[in-house]
């Protein structure tokens, strides 16, 4: 329960300050919606130990299902996102389990392959995608509880959907990687024949991750398809799976709220940047190659130096006026 | 009553025979070595022992259960634990964290358990735990990150990973591989002491230790089973003096 009672005022912290501080609230909404997909990233890379360029798929599917949900069937968008978050959890199963088959750079082939087997189904299937030109005009339908009609109509109220599900989303992911699941991954990550030795069925484990990692990634598919009211075919684009271990790399992977930094980093530059500088993404590149150069741990590692640093200054100086 | 026997065990890469027909007998709470020199096939019948390796022909009995076909990850759950002779920790947790692994390695589910903190998980493994900190003499350096060890002292928590699984049988392989002379006694009597609880089927190239610490000797040659018996008949043994001794006598 500390656990919880420790960081979820953190977390709200941080969905109100976004709000507050960013410049438009739907930017607000896209880098909390991207720090749950960077943290679906990290959970393979930092825990797992699993580069994976797969999660385009997920972040498409997500997206994909729950508008189809919310056209086809009509359910309401809860319903509709708990919908994309079991077929992602159930992609992932698949993908995954096929993927961990090889190791190493067959293994990070597989997703790449994986990525764009998932982007050329749904560019043929533009009966149901869309095609190339997206599944458009995708609506919100209101959720109905014992009369009281809940809709996300605004993009203040659909504000607080996201950072509501961003804190919950966040809690239940630090539970996962403060759990002894987590430990197991990590050492997995850190010798896989001895954890084999040791008895751990070392191919159920990467499953499980990357059945938690698709699964919250669809969500947050759906979540964006719902924000935008359009699924654009460039979700499973492999440029996609790119972009969101950029986001995860950069932000650190070894630290949940390492997603949250590159979320807002990889959205909130881009935004600015983009308006005056076509070719910012080339900066991008810059930045990612210093990151792993200097700070293997991201930019999460990079603050934590900051305050140590802040911290034993102050600390000093404290000692210094006492003697 | 036997704890682990092998009947005709064989293993063929291509047409190169490893080894060939090895019948083993090892029991209980005993300190059974299987020595040769080099190519005579110790490792490669570790690793089908460990199941790293599938054998060719052949069966491995362990407790009186099949276990030819297992997987290495089924095989700790049974009661069968090993050192490697690389030293392979997880270098960047503590000792103690190291333990709580190897301890919950036995079980199937614990390591799933995703939605429990992982203190309140390792709780049940607090007396595995200490009693491999307690047998290889890591009480005091239980915090200490398994990287920063000395590399004598990574040979130790090599040896007690596999105790705190609290196995039945454990295999060492080489256990005193790369260990300095002034090291060598540390992990000799450790071994020795073992037998007290469990069984010890224990590979190694150095003559000299198995001589010492072992209750039965395994000389293995090319392959095959040369001259199986007590440290005093095979120190006495021409056929050993001449293909192991001979070759070697700066090991010894």
């Amino acid at each position: 329960m500390s656990l919880e009672l420790k960081h979820c005022p953190i977390l709200i912290a941080i969905a109100l300050a976004a709000f507050l501080v960013l410049p438009s609230i739907s930017l607000a909404t896209e880098v909390l919606i991207f720090a749950i997909i960077a943290l679906g990233c990290s959970i393979l890379l930092g825990y797992a130990g699993l580069l994976s360029f797969g999660q385009a798929i997920f972040f498409g599917l997500g997206a994909y299902v729950a508008s189809l949900s919310q056209i086809h069937l009509g359910v309401n968008f809860l319903v509709g996102l708990l919908i994309a978050t079991a077929a992602g959890a159930i992609v992932a199963a698949l993908v995954g389990a096929l993927a961990i088959r090889r190791q190493g750079i067959y293994f990070v082939m597989l997703t790449l392959a994986f990525t764009q087997l998932a982007f050329f189904i749904s560019y043929t299937l533009d009966e149901w995608t869309g095609g190339d030109n997206g599944l458009l005009d995708v609506p919100r339908n209101s959720v109905n509880i014992f009369g009281y009609e809940i809709a996300i109509d605004s993009s203040e109220k659909f504000y607080a959907f996201v950072a509501i599900s961003f804190v919950l989303i966040f809690l239940a992911l630090l539970r996962i990687t403060h759990s002894q699941f987590g430990r197991t991954l990590l050492a997995i990550k850190q010798n896989e024949e001895r954890a084999t030795a040791l008895g751990y069925s070392v191919k159920w484990y990467k499953v499980l991750a990357f059945v938690f990692s698709g699964s919250i990634t669809a969500y947050a598919g759906g979540m964006y398809a719902l924000f935008l009211n359009f699924a654009p075919l460039s979700n499973v684009e492999l440029i996609m799976s790119e972009h969101i271990l950029i986001m995860a790399i950069i932000g650190g992977t070894g630290n949940v709220y390492g997603a949250v930094l590159g979320s807002l980093f990889l959205v909130v530059v881009g935004d600015m940047l983009s308006a005056f500088w076509e070719r910012w993404l080339f900066m991008l590149g810059g930045i990612l190659i210093l990151t792993v150069f200097y700070m293997r741990g991201g930019l999460i590692s990079g603050l934590y130096g900051v305050f140590e640093f802040l911290s034993q200054k102050l600390g000093s100086a404290s000692t210094q006026k006492e003697s | 009553m036997s704890i682990l026997t092998t009947n005709r065990l064989t293993k063929r890469y291509g047409e190169f025979k490893a080894v060939t027909d090895v019948n083993l007998d090892v029991q209980p709470n005993t300190l059974h070595a299987v020595i040769g020199p080099n190519g005579a096939g110790k490792t490669t019948l570790f690793h089908c022992l460990t199941g790293v390796q599938r054998l060719t022909s052949g069966r491995i009995l362990f407790d009186n259960k099949e276990i030819s076909k297992l997987g290495p990850e089924k095989r700790s759950s049974l009661g069968m634990s090993r050192s490697f002779q690389v030293t392979s920790l997880f270098l960047e947790m503590t000792v103690r964290e190291n333990l709580q692994i190897a301890a919950l390695g036995v079980s199937s589910i614990d390591g799933f358990r995703f939605w429990s903190s992982s203190a309140s998980t390792v709780k049940k493994t607090a007396a595995a735990v200490d009693y491999a900190l307690e047998t290889t003499g890591f009480e005091n350096r239980a915090e200490t990150i398994a990287g920063d060890l000395s590399h004598g002292q990574q040979r130790m928590l090599e040896v007690g990973m596999a105790l705190a699984q609290q196995p039945k049988l454990i295999l060492l392989d080489e256990p005193t591989s790369g260990m300095g002379v002034d090291d060598i006694p540390m992990i000799s009597n450790l071994v020795r002491r073992l037998t007290k609880d469990i069984t010890v089927l224990l590979i190694e190239h150095n003559m000299g230790i198995v001589l010492e610490i072992s209750d039965k000797i395994t000389v293995m040659q090319l392959g095959q089973i040369l001259v199986e018996g007590t440290p005093d008949q095979i120190k006495n043994d021409q056929r050993v003096r001449e293909a192991y001794l001979g070759g070697e006598t700066e090991d010894a």
